[in-house]
């Protein structure tokens, strides 16, 4: 369940977290931030399999901690990474980038 | 305490994704399941079940959470190797995969796994399938012993029954003495024949029919003995 916030530093994004999983988010987004600079890397060079098994992997872990947004960012990616759509997939990252700026975590 | 926490079986989870694992191993503890090995690709899982070549300890595995799409060897070859061993081949293997496509998911079950969980996995589902599995495995494995004591109770029942001594089938006898041929071609008198091949023995006596005959003789035979001692005695 996500809630918009509206603060002055713009948007933030309530998510509401598992507690058992409270030790495991902070890493798991911060693995996410790193999967945008590998993900640049391989768009830069063509390498759309690279972008693809990150989508993926992204897809299939994003809702499991409670992110339901990156599992469908995730996605898009993987998808485009399919169709070699460069656009999409930079579009993609930005996406990403964006909702790990705003993204906070509360634990119930 | 929840079944989950009284299974105590370990489970071995393979994901490639070092956040998937860490993500399984999290909500498997908060639910008891603390025994949990990890490993990060089929050859790794290997290792930790013991199939490399030069063997290894049984880590007595209880339950594989398997991923699919993994590099090098995907889940389901992996499935289908670890299912080829003898002493694997009864562990449930659960694939948890974000791959949707139907085809996937039978090839899955070709390969010996038990169910599937679709990723992003919810935590209420994993628990469910994951104590479902374990008990199938338990009932299996009670399916097992108790086959193996009835066996050996079939076994002992064999050996019981060759030592009872039982007559059966046609009995070559003679018509006019009653002589029976045993085995060897030899013919031997009944008692004996019966008293060898059953827990029967014989104890004496004389039938109706026969002590009147007898009688009849042994009167005839006084009769005679006494006519011949006359004659003897006159000449």
């Amino acid at each position: 369940m996500t809630q918009n916030n509206d603060a002055s530093n713009g948007e933030k994004i309530l998510v509401r977290a598992d507690p058992d999983l409270a030790d495991l988010i902070p890493g798991f987004l911060a693995n996410r931030l790193k999967d945008i600079a590998t993900m640049q890397d391989a768009l830069a060079r063509g390498d759309f399999e690279a972008v693809r098994i990150l989508g993926h992997s992204m897809k299939g872990a994003g809702g499991g901690y409670g992110f339901d947004a990156i599992t469908e960012i995730g996605a898009a990616l993987e998808q485009a990474a399919k169709g070699k759509d460069s656009g999409s997939i930079g579009k993609g990252l930005l996406d990403l980038f964006a909702y790990l700026d705003r993204v906070e975590v509360i634990y119930d | 305490m929840t079944d989950a926490m009284q299974d105590g079986a370990r489970i071995l989870i393979i994901d490639d994704s070092r956040d998937n694992r860490l993500l399984l191993r999290a909500m498997l503890a908060a639910s008891g399941h603390a025994d949990v090995l990890l490993a990060e690709s089929a050859r790794d899982a290997f290792h930790h079940l013991g199939m490399e070549e030069s063997g290894g300890p049984d880590p007595q595995v209880g339950l594989i959470l398997l991923d699919i799409s993994m590099p090098v060897l995907d889940g389901i070859e992996a499935c289908r190797l670890i299912k080829a061993v003898d002493r694997l081949r009864d562990v449930p293997i659960i694939m948890v995969t974000a791959m949707t496509d139907p085809g996937f998911l039978v090839s899955a079950f070709d390969a010996g796994a038990v169910d599937y969980i679709t990723k992003p996995v919810k935590k209420m589902e994993l628990l469910a399938r994951v104590g479902s599995a374990l008990r199938l495995k338990q009932s299996m494995d009670t399916c097992r012993i108790q086959g193996l004591a009835l066996l050996k109770k079939n076994k002992e029942l064999e050996r019981a029954m060759q030592e009872v001594k039982v007559l059966r089938g046609f009995i070559p006898i003679c018509m006019s003495c009653k002589k029976i041929r045993d085995d060897g071609g030899y013919w031997q008198q009944i008692e004996s024949y019966i008293q060898k091949h059953s827990e029967a023995l014989f104890s004496h006596g004389v039938c109706p029919d026969c002590y009147q005959k007898l009688s009849d003789q042994y009167l005839k035979d006084e009769e005679f003995n006494s006519q011949k001692g006359g004659f003897d005695h006159e000449h």
